[in-house]
């Protein structure tokens, strides 16, 4: 598959450049508590920042898991820190917990692949997603969640180290948690049932690559897939 | 060909889920018409009989128990277990639902490996796994919803989340619903100077990374459990 341009991913001038998710995330503290900047930090914006991810080899499945994680990190991070109108209690823990949760899949990736992780502090620009509205910001929180689930699902009969796919298998595990709950809270009783085909109860698979590009108006950083 | 010791042992799992949700669909008291609880158990049980189809068809053989033999207060077939409410109260079965369906996840990542070398059965089993974390984690939310407990829609150390101080075993010496959790979950230690490995879901070491003893760090992570402890636990609902 050629490489994929990365002219179009999109340039608009970010809300806010926040780099802290990551940072914080590998930096060796506490994962479930990142002390995040509430406001956006001052790093600059280098608009040549590139991810080169390589779904043919397994460093490259872990990279593209990593970008997805550092983007779900992010969003909830995001929703946590300016709660939309009428977030109850329970559905701000989930957030956190989500966020926080990412936080020590991010670190597990992280030293996994050591040199050979991208880029780290990959850039978001949510924009174009009114975070302030609870349908909104819940159903974009509930469709990434989907989104990380099925990559997971996809990706992890291609891992070919045992012991690494079995930390991945234990990641995945919660993931299908937490989109089972952004379901319920988004569309109620039934809307864990999102991820899952319902005649054969199967949860759903999707590939990598289709995930990233999904994700891609969400990155400012250029990435650079090749499956 | 996947190992079949590992495809029966889900499929015991799977089968004896399917039977504790038809347990409680059968009776609006304990599952209430139009609540979220029986919504998911409805869903849940149409899932889990494609489940058990598909394992059927990699090869596994055992057989579903008889909906009479099954022992719902985990009592290994005294029916006096420490679930003993679990026929007349809602509550009780939530806790019962809850700790089969954790029993459940823990036991699909014990066998992933088992399954493995056969690249179909492995697919099959990495989404039938995901799907089954979704289970668990939507009778946690409707638990917590009823404010029948603080325990989060992910396991949080190796703490089943409600107060087992409130059921005490029936009799002296007889096993207690701490007891069972344990064996789900694994023994919890709370004096703070707990090792960071662990065979329970209070693990907090992943590959080479030792996570900060915060909550979130073993939460983040489902663990694997054993075939012969996922099998106790089983005996005492199937003897």
């Amino acid at each position: 598959m050629p490489v994929r341009p990365v002219a179009s991913v999109p340039f608009a001038v970010p809300t806010c450049t926040r780099r802290g998710f990551l940072r914080l995330a590998i930096a060796g503290g506490s994962a479930a508590l990142l002390p995040f900047a509430a406001a956006c930090n001052d790093d600059p914006f280098d608009p040549a920042a590139q991810a080169f991810i390589d779904l043919r080899t397994e460093d490259g499945l872990l990279n593209g898991v990593y970008a997805l994680l550092q983007l779900k990190g992010e969003l909830f991070h995001r929703v946590y820190t300016t709660p939309f109108v009428g977030m109850t209690r329970a559905e701000r823990d989930v957030f956190l917990d989500v966020r926080d949760h990412t936080a020590a899949h991010i670190r597990y990736i992280s030293d996994q692949l050591g040199t050979r992780r991208i880029y780290d502090l990959l850039l978001f620009d949510f924009a174009a997603v009114d975070l302030s509205g609870r349908a909104a910001a819940l159903g974009r929180a509930r469709a990434l969640c989907d989104e990380v689930s099925a990559a997971h699902a996809w990706m992890l009969p291609r891992l070919v180290d045992s012991d690494t796919r079995l930390v991945m298998a234990k990641a995945a595990s919660v993931h299908a948690r937490h989109a089972a709950v952004l379901g319920a809270m988004e569309q109620g009783p039934e809307g864990w049932t999102t991820g899952i085909d319902g005649a054969t109860g199967l949860a759903a698979q999707r590939p990598l690559a289709d995930a990233l590009e999904a994700a891609r108006p969400f990155f400012l950083t250029m990435l650079d897939v090749r499956s | 060909m996947a190992d079949v010791n590992a495809l029966n042992l889900l499929l015991r799992v799977t089968d004896l889920l399917d039977a504790l949700h038809a347990f409680g669909l059968q009776d609006p008291v304990l599952l209430p018409e139009g609540s979220p609880e029986r919504v998911a158990s409805e869903r849940i049980r149409a899932h889990l009989r494609g489940h058990a189809e598909r394992l059927r068809a990699l090869g596994a053989t055992a057989d579903a128990p008889a909906a009479d033999a099954i022992d719902w207060t985990a009592g290994g077939g005294s029916f006096a277990g420490p679930f003993q409410l679990v026929f007349f109260d809602g509550w009780e079965l939530s806790r019962v639902m809850q700790l089969l369906h954790d029993l459940s996840v823990r036991a699909w990542l014990g066998q992933m490996d088992a399954l493995a070398a056969d690249p179909a059965a492995y697919e099959a089993g990495v989404r039938m796994h995901a799907t089954a974390a979704r289970y668990a984690a939507q009778v946690r939310w409707n638990r917590q919803a009823a404010e029948l407990t603080d325990a989060k829609p992910w396991i949080t150390g190796a703490q089943p989340g409600f107060d087992f101080s409130l059921f005490p075993p029936a009799e002296e010496g007889a096993p207690s619903q701490l007891d069972v959790a344990a064996m789900v979950y694994g023994v919890d230690d709370q004096s703070g100077t707990a090792p960071a490995a662990s065979s329970g879901e209070d693990n907090r070491v992943q590959g080479r990374v030792t996570l900060p003893a915060e909550p979130a760090s073993s939460e983040a992570y489902d663990e694997p459990l054993a075939a012969e402890k996922v099998a106790a636990v089983l005996t005492l609902f199937v003897p």
